[in-house]
């Protein structure tokens, strides 16, 4: 009966003991057990944050080849198709390009009149000879075929002063089919200056607004691309459409490097003859949007594509 | 309560530590992953519209490639005015594009592709729509009547059993000449001054004449409109002297423009079918000799042509300075023309046999139809 006190045994009275089944720790137990605890914590620790930077840099890894897709996706759509012998280049440096876009295309289907042409519905049931990618704006230039009977090709350009629609227009054209393409809004654009006598139904209609890309400085201290159109006679504000990218810089090893080559593969100037560009390589250099390596730290995840756009229209 | 000895609560937070970390974990790996799959989907999907793009490209290159073959270009040139082709389709790699040929004017054509890639995933699949402006310039015929089967601006030797005959012929196996024309020629034209020699006369049908024109130097340049330079010009094979051997190169369905490669003038078995339409216009930039072979067309030699065994040739053989012909057979069906500025005496030994045809001549004058793009804007992107 070790539980027993001396009183109850005839004694002085005194507080009974801890049982003896209530060990401690020593102080060398705890000393080990805490070494062990922070030897597996430090391990845990470490794993956590390195699979941290990995996901963090595996993030923005996807995110630089993202921002590089989405620019070798639109640039070259847009790039593609421009007329340099026509002078769609309008300037050019190594971080910017202005040019004419070409948006759309359509076939005459009448002319009323030297200031109007008549086109089919976009809509049309046999074939497709009218179609854009964005609404046509007044203020948006159009250049027109024609030949003559010599077979001499031109093209002349018009700006377009109205876009209106109707369901009558058109009426009996071959471009149409009269039945299934009945009731179809057909477009009717208004020009200055006056369309050549050349021009009749089966000349062809090219639509063109001014467009810029261009690598520029933000206000958060990183360089993305932007765009911009000519509407109506003014610049809309410029939209990000694709970065960061590392910095721009005027010998095309910047973010966004566009360099121009006549169809001998010789580069063009900036100030040279736009007109000869048969070939437009791009560099773009993505920078990541975040720290990667350590989670607070500066170094950014980097990544390159390099674009050669032929130019369909060089001649 | 009462515990065991021994048995007391064990209050630690391993497990829970180690829970929560296996939580961060299973969390940062799988949003890792689900940005993989979404990086991978955006690639695939980019892939997928460019080679969208790429089929639609190819679709519009193949159409017009295909023009160079006549029937399909008669079939396009048959459209009327708002008249569309849709019979082209063209397939590479699983991915395929349909071509429509619109016929906007006389001239003018509007070739349209549809690309459409889905790397056998109709859930995937990218359009992509482009097309071109071409023209098409209807052919033009020359008519070339020379004044004898063989002009020449010399003095001519024929000996041996040569043949050279006047009378208007078709080519040896062509069906499709119209019925002969009446007026034959002479057999040989010269200047004056310059009276052939003839070993065997009855081998010479429709006889010689003599004639300022064998003397006029634009009889040798001038070919019924179309002038030396100009049929230079437009030369389908440019080559340089020496010795020639040509054949045709094809199957019955195809002819490969080679240097080698002047046409096949045969309509037998055994001939390279696909190379009966080509008639080249071969350009010797100096002295040939030719051993041997075959060919059709207009034959041009900034020099000396000298013939020297078995061969054949349908149309029209301007010579700038001598012609010899040794051993044979050689055989022509068209005309000569030797301008012979160097005035040595033209030779013809033996087995030689020269025919007139308007036929000949006809075929390979005309200018076949012109098809290219029309200039500054002829390609665009729809979509």
């Amino acid at each position: 009966m070790s539980g027993l006190t001396r009183a109850s045994r005839g004694g002085i009275a005194r507080p009974a003991l801890l049982p003896r089944s209530r060990r401690g720790f020593t102080l060398a137990e705890l000393l080990v057990g805490l070494a062990i605890l922070g030897i597996i914590g430090s391990a845990v620790a470490r794993l956590m944050l390195d699979q941290q930077r990995f996901f963090f840099r595996t993030n923005e890894q996807l995110g630089v080849r993202r921002e590089l897709r989405s620019a070798a996706s639109l640039l070259p759509a847009d790039l593609r198709s421009i007329s340099s012998v026509g002078g769609d280049l309008l300037s050019f440096s190594s971080t910017q390009v202005t040019f004419r876009m070409t948006y759309g295309s359509a076939v005459v289907c009448a002319t009323p009149d030297s200031l109007t042409l008549d086109l089919p519905p976009k809509n049309a049931v046999r074939a497709n000879l009218t179609g854009w990618v964005t609404a046509p704006l007044i203020g948006d230039t159009v250049f027109v075929f024609s030949t003559t009977a010599g077979g001499a090709e031109s093209w002349t350009a018009h700006r377009l002063t109205a876009v209106t629609t109707s369901t009558g227009l058109c009426a009996g054209s071959a471009f149409i089919d009269n039945s299934l393409d009945g009731g179809k809004d057909r477009w009717r654009l208004s020009v200055t200056p006056g369309l050549p006598s050349l021009v009749a139904p089966g000349s062809v209609v090219r639509f063109t607004r001014p467009t810029r890309y261009a690598l520029t400085l933000q206000a958060s201290g990183r360089w993305y691309l932007e765009r911009a159109e000519l509407q109506q006679d003014a610049w809309t504000a410029a939209n990000v459409v694709a970065g960061p990218f590392t910095a721009g810089d005027t010998l095309g090893m910047g973010g966004i490097g566009f360099t121009m080559f006549d169809s001998t593969g010789a580069a063009i100037a900036t100030t040279g003859n736009t007109r000869a560009v048969s070939r437009i390589d791009i560099m773009l250099r993505g920078a990541g949007a975040r720290a990667s390596g350590a989670v607070a730290g500066t170094s950014s995840s980097n990544d390159s594509l390099r674009l050669r756009i032929a130019l369909r229209n060089r001649q | 309560m009462n515990r065991h000895p021994g048995t007391a609560p064990r209050r630690g937070t391993a497990i829970l530590i180690a829970l929560v970390a296996l939580v961060v974990l299973a969390i940062l790996s799988t949003g890792a992953v689900m940005s993989a799959t979404q990086e991978f989907r955006a690639g695939r999907n980019s892939l997928v519209e460019q080679r969208a793009m790429a089929v639609a490209e190819y679709g519009l290159n193949q159409q017009v490639a295909g023009w160079t073959d006549p029937s399909t270009l008669a079939r396009i040139t048959a459209l009327t005015v708002g008249g569309i082709d849709s019979s082209s389709r063209y397939a590479v790699n699983g991915d395929s594009a349909r071509v429509y040929v619109t016929r906007l004017s006389t001239i003018n054509y509007l070739v349209s592709a549809v690309g459409r890639a889905g790397i056998g995933n109709a859930q995937l699949e990218a359009q992509r729509q482009t097309q071109l402006l071409m023209k098409v310039v209807a052919a033009t015929t020359t008519t070339l009547r020379p004044p004898a089967v063989m002009s020449v601006n010399g003095r001519v030797k024929v000996e041996g059993s040569a043949s050279i005959s006047g009378t208007n012929s078709a080519p040896s196996g062509w069906t499709d000449c119209p019925p002969a024309d009446p007026a034959s020629t002479f057999a040989i034209a010269y200047p004056a001054g310059s009276s052939p020699e003839i070993q065997k006369p009855q081998n010479v049908t429709g006889g010689t004449v003599q004639t300022a024109s064998a003397a006029d130097s634009s009889t040798y340049t001038v070919f019924g409109g179309i002038t030396w330079a100009a049929l230079v010009a437009r030369a389908n094979v440019t080559i340089a002297g020496g010795t020639r051997s040509p054949s045709p190169v094809g199957s019955a369905s195809t002819c490969t423009p080679t240097s080698s490669n002047w046409g096949e003038p045969r309509r037998a078995s055994g001939s390279v079918v696909g190379c009966e339409r080509y008639f080249p216009v071969v350009y010797v930039t100096g002295d040939v000799e030719i051993p041997s072979g075959r060919g059709q067309g207009i034959l041009l030699v900034n020099g000396k042509l000298k013939v020297k065994g078995n061969f054949t040739w349908v149309g029209l053989i301007v010579v700038r300075q001598e012609l010899d012909q040794e051993n044979g057979p050689f055989s022509l069906t068209g005309a000569i023309l030797n301008r012979n500025t160097s005035r040595n005496e033209t030779e013809l030994q033996g087995n030689v046999t020269l025919t007139y045809s308007t036929c000949a001549l006809d075929a390979v004058l005309g200018v076949p139809p012109a098809v290219s793009r029309v200039s500054q804007r002829s390609w665009v992107q729809r979509f």
